[in-house]
């Protein structure tokens, strides 16, 4: 094989590198400064492009264009740090993150709706100057980008190291309640750490616009693989960050001149995220900060009174009693465009409660349980392809195939826990999302990618007692009650204690000799299975899948979404899948804009996780929990 | 404020189009459209429906809107026979599953005689099984994966990117003689392999070398794959990506300087009105690209009257592009084949059989060819196209209907000869 020169792709790799390194330490910044890993930051990015464009190109001055963009960047992000952060600044780190994909999503929408997915091309005055190097014609906007990059390295390392605000920055993100006892002036302190980082992004926004490419979307989930480069660094150590970026860039483009391998060169940022934490944590830098304590048993409800057996045995004939009525009666009433709705409603509320297992039993959040829903759907897909057996059996490959990963994903989880372990699964997904758009999904074709290239394309049969859309969705339904009955019967056996004790403390419970290992990975294999029997459900529906619908976001979207639901409660899961998929319908069949429904999606995420720790179901189940009180006292009060 | 915004991009876009064309628009007098009564359909409604992109990773709604203006007009000018075209349009946010959940709407719950003037990345693959199902057919705008052109129920009046591709090569092979060919598409199966297929095959028919790179679509650095294009030393680098990646991949090119190096064609997706300004003088009389349909300066009376029905009845912000083009044609040509009906019986299955039934292609002057549904399992009727180059911010036409010649289309010319449609 003939090694073609490298020299020009690492020269490339640098300049990008380099812009992955900028973005990385505004990540970085605000995380030391304030705790939060700021999902937000490419869309604070690209309103700051898009607002230095549009000036641009109604013919005002560019700088005035930059400098009003750049200000947008720092007001939006001070808005939110200043309004929104102090109200979840007591949340889990992980919480915290997920609420900024609110914010995301929010700005995702505006931009979308008064600009659109256009292809813009964002001009700076250096783009004309450029030198050679190896063959390579470096733009003055590349070599800024670098040379900003070093400068406000070094200038932040002085900032947070000799600074009295840097030092109280630092306090703040170690302790904040210690803090602020101690006089530091946690809001201003705050403030300050939001309009830097704001600052950051926006210039960072503007030069990505400018060398990558200016579309909302794009810049909006760019933020993902530049989380990569801070994990490098355990989203602390601002050098690393750089060099993890640069690092990232580099390898990046070395890969596209090998045609193996280029189709997944963009796994990049994922691998080397994943490689680095694993390699820390070999190397004994703790990993488990602010994870301990996650799914604290007092967001749940109290032991309730009286048998509980006898309680769980009448809970069980209700919710099967419901889910009978409400498979008889849907299909008679609802339309067909809410019966499809309603299906995939039901299917994705398999998926909440294949995140809500992780989160609720184990006090562990995984970003990656879209993605395992993804591979749950191929391989129900491609072993429906290959073999033609009945649907059921392809679901039952679907499950094992997504369960048998999940474990493989979850074995990050054995060494770390909290606000990194969500990280590594985020990156997870980040790679799953490369490798289904090298290789999409089978459609019936041969060879092991299973994809037709030239005739059409086949589709999974669904299965033989439910080819009409109305029995789909009772099956569906069958689906989800069974899978509710499964989690269940763990909760109450031996599997369900040992996960209470481990959540507790691991300590404790290797006292008591649980076998950590094997209940650790028992809980991320069930979730898997659980994540895997959607994904086959998802196939079923259409009979194809699509790789569009696997982005890393999307896993971030539906550990959120299980959340507002409840991830403690029975609702919860349900009200996830109506979220995730009730909701938009309504708004789709009002023929509301979709940018609409998105900014209206980021409001409602951002102020759920702002109002309901406990999530609504929490909130409705409280609700009929004080009725019943209230109901009570009444009563008493009439005997007396 | 939306409005406001909207307005002011639209009037900039119209400015322009007046720059660029001297506004065609102004020429036409009032649309013609369906019987051109200038009195308002009454009867009971026909019920057609629309599948397009319109939020998602890019904007694809150009065609349905094309479509909602030209029946609007048919609405306003005597109806199919007296009575109005009901359309809804629905957007599938490029998700499968939504593509779904609005045919499920469209086929069960409207009732659609027909879907009109679609224009989906993901539609085609999700909806298939449903369309063949329940016996309607697609008379779409545009269909871009692979998907679209071998549905046994779905006829689009575009070419789509494979034969888009192949006409700007063959084109720039014709006129510059390019012996070394590198054609870079997103790396999404069915649309990246389908698209620089043709080329490829083409190419080894002609001695023409021919590299395909397949790129993430989210890919952050083009200067790689521009860099790993100029490895391959090729005459021409033929850019098979939606215009936004175009865009991308040719600003990558400026910042490398290799606008003097090699030519550069893309596929019909880079043709409207703001393309040649937004890239910028640098790439004046560089970039080529093949149009599916005919270019917008030619002033021909069907041309003029695409404007006309778009200024009348369409918002101003609706992008005046080839696949808002197609939109206008599927419309119209589904009108054209219901008016031959008896108005009483339109409905889902005269309409699948008048559509099955076609001996005939319908010609219209935006188009090269006729188009056709027929009986055939896969459609793919438009295979020529013109080409124009990006000259002064505005488009200047080159070469003007020309057939494209991929091997692979020997099926469906075998069953235009059959049913007599070409010789």
């Amino acid at each position: 094989m003939i090694v073609p020169n490298l020299g020009p792709f690492v020269v490339s790799g640098l300049a990008t590198g380099a812009v992955y390194a900028l973005s990385a330490v505004a990540i970085v910044i605000l995380f030391r400064a304030s705790g939060v890993v700021n999902l937000a930051q490419g869309a604070i990015g690209a309103l700051s492009a898009i607002i230095a464009w549009q000036i641009g190109n109604s013919g005002g001055p560019p700088w005035i264009g930059w400098i009003a963009g750049v200000i947008a960047a720092m007001a939006v992000s001070l808005a939110y740090g200043r309004l929104l952060a102090p109200r979840v600044a007591h949340s889990d780190p992980v919480v915290r993150a997920v609420a900024t994909l609110g914010l995301a999503l929010v700005l995702l929408g505006v931009m979308d709706f008064f600009w659109g997915e256009y292809g813009r091309v964002l001009r700076l005055p250096t783009d004309s100057l450029g030198v050679r190097i190896l063959d390579v014609r470096v733009t003055y906007t590349r070599l800024i980008a670098l040379g900003l990059t070093c400068l406000v390295t070094v200038g932040t390392i002085f900032f947070l190291g000799w600074t009295r605000m840097g030092l109280a920055m630092r306090a703040l993100a170690n302790r904040r309640d210690i803090s602020a006892m101690l006089g530091v002036p946690v809001l201003t302190v705050d403030s300050w750490a939001w309009a830097m980082s704001g600052l950051i992004a926006g210039v960072s926004g503007i030069l990505l616009a400018n060398l990558a490419r200016m579309q909302p979307l794009f810049l909006t989930f760019m933020v993902i693989p530049v989380i990569a480069a801070a994990i490098a660094g355990r989203v602390q150590s601002l050098g690393i960050a750089v060099a993890g970026g640069l690092a990232i860039g580099v390898i990046e483009a070395i890969g596209t001149p090998f045609p193996s391998v280029a189709p997944y060169r963009t796994l990049t940022p994922f691998v080397f995220a994943i490689v680095a934490l694993v390699f820390l944590q070999r190397h004994g830098h703790p990993l488990i900060s602010g994870g301990a304590g996650l799914g604290a048993d007092d967001v749940r409800s109290g032991a309730p009174a009286g048998s509980p057996r006898h309680r769980a045995l009448v809970g069980v004939a209700a919710g099967v009693a419901t889910a009978l009525v409400v498979a008889l009666a849907v299909p008679e009433i609802a339309s067909s465009y809410w019966l499809r709705v309603l299906t995939a409603s039901a299917i994705l509320a398999l998926g909440s409660l294949a995140t809500a297992i992780i989160y609720a039993q184990l006090g562990m959040v995984s970003l990656c349980q879209f993605a395992l829903v993804g591979v749950g759907g191929w391989v129900a897909l491609r072993s429906w392809h290959a073999i033609h057996w009945p649907f059921e059996m392809s679901l039952l490959c679907g499950g094992v195939g997504a369960a048998l990963l999940g474990l493989i994903f979850g074995l990050p989880a054995l060494r770390m826990r909290g606000l990194y372990l969500a990280l590594v699964t985020l990156m997870i997904a980040g790679g799953f999302q490369v490798v289904i758009t090298a290789i999409d999904f089978p459609d019936g074709g041969a060879g092991f990618i299973g994809k037709i290239y030239n005739g059409p394309r086949q589709y999974m049969d669904r299965p033989g007692l439910a080819t009409t859309d109305a029995a789909y969705f009772r099956y569906c339904l069958g689906a989800l009650v069974i899978g509710y009955l499964f989690v269940l019967w763990h909760q109450r056996s031996r599997a369900g204690r040992a996960w209470a004790m481990i959540r507790r403390s691991e300590a404790c419970a290797l006292s008591a000799s649980v076998n950590i290992v094997a209940y650790k990975i028992w809980a991320f294999a069930l979730a898997g299975f659980l994540a895997g029997i959607c994904g086959g459900l998802l196939a079923g529906l259409i009979g194809t899948l699509d790789l569009t619908s696997f982005p890393a976001s999307e896993s971030v979207l539906l550990f959120a979404v299980t959340l507002i639901g409840g991830a403690y409660s029975w609702l919860g899961p349900i009200l996830a899948g109506l979220l995730l998929r009730a909701v938009p319908g309504l708004l789709n069949d009002w023929h509301i804009d979709g940018n609409i429904a998105t900014i209206v999606f980021g409001a409602g995420l951002l102020h759920a996780l702002i109002t309901a720790p406990g999530g609504v179901a929490g909130q409705i189940l409280d609700t009929v929990g004080r009725i019943k009180v209230f109901a009570r006292q009444v009563r008493r009060e009439k005997a007396v | 404020m939306r409005r406001s915004i909207k307005a002011a991009v639209a009037a900039v876009a119209c400015t322009l189009a007046a720059l660029a064309f001297n506004d065609p628009a102004e020429a036409a007098s009032a649309p013609k459209c369906g019987l051109n009564t200038g009195k308002a359909a009454t009867g009971a409604p026909i019920s057609i429906g629309g599948i397009v992109g319109r939020t998602g990773p890019a904007d694809f709604s150009s065609s349905g809107d094309a479509a909602a203006a030209y029946f609007k007009c048919v609405n306003e000018n005597g109806g199919i026979n007296g009575r109005p075209i009901e359309y809804t349009l629905e957007d599938d946010a490029w998700k499968p599953e939504q593509a779904a959940q609005a045919a499920a709407k469209l086929v069960t719950d409207k009732k659609v005689v027909a879907l009109v003037g679609s224009n989906s990345f993901v539609e085609c693959a999700a909806n298939q099984a449903t369309y063949e199902k329940n016996e309607v057919l697609v008379v779409a705008g545009v269909g871009i994966p692979r998907d679209c052109f071998f549905g046994r129920n779905y006829s689009s009046t575009n070419a789509g990117p494979r034969l888009s591709n192949l006409g700007a090569v063959q084109y720039m092979h014709g006129k510059f003689g390019i012996k070394s060919v590198v054609c870079v598409a997103p790396n999404i199966p069915g649309v990246g392999d389908f698209s620089c297929d043709g080329v490829k095959a083409w190419g080894a028919s002609k001695g023409v070398a021919v590299n395909v790179i397949l790129i993430d679509p989210a890919a952050i650095d083009m200067t790689s794959i521009v860099l790993q294009a100029m490895s391959f030393k090729p005459d021409l680098i033929e850019a098979s990506l939606p215009r936004d990646g175009v865009i991308a991949l040719l600003k990558a090119a400026e910042d490398q300087d290799l606008g003097s190096k090699v030519k550069f064609a893309a596929p019909t997706s880079v043709y409207n009105l703001e393309f040649p300004k937004t890239i910028g003088p640098y790439w004046d009389n560089k970039v080529y690209a093949q149009l599916e349909l005919e270019p917008f300066d030619k002033q021909s009376p069907d041309m003029l009257n695409w404007y006309a029905v778009l200024d009348k009845y369409a918002s101003k912000n609706v992008q005046r592009d080839t696949f808002n083009q197609a939109g206008y044609l599927a419309a119209r040509w589904i009108v054209e084949v219901m008016l031959t009906m008896d108005p009483a019986k339109i409905d889902r299955t005269s309409v699948t059989a008048a559509l099955r039934g076609m001996k005939s292609g319908l010609q219209s002057d935006i188009a090269c060819g006729p188009w056709y549904f027929g009986p055939g399992n896969r459609h793919n009727p438009n295979h020529a196209g013109s080409v124009a180059v990006t000259s002064g911010e505005k488009w200047v036409t080159q070469q003007s209907c020309f057939g494209v010649d991929d091997p692979d289309l020997a099926d469906v010319l075998a069953t235009e000869k059959e049913l007599g449609i070409r010789k």
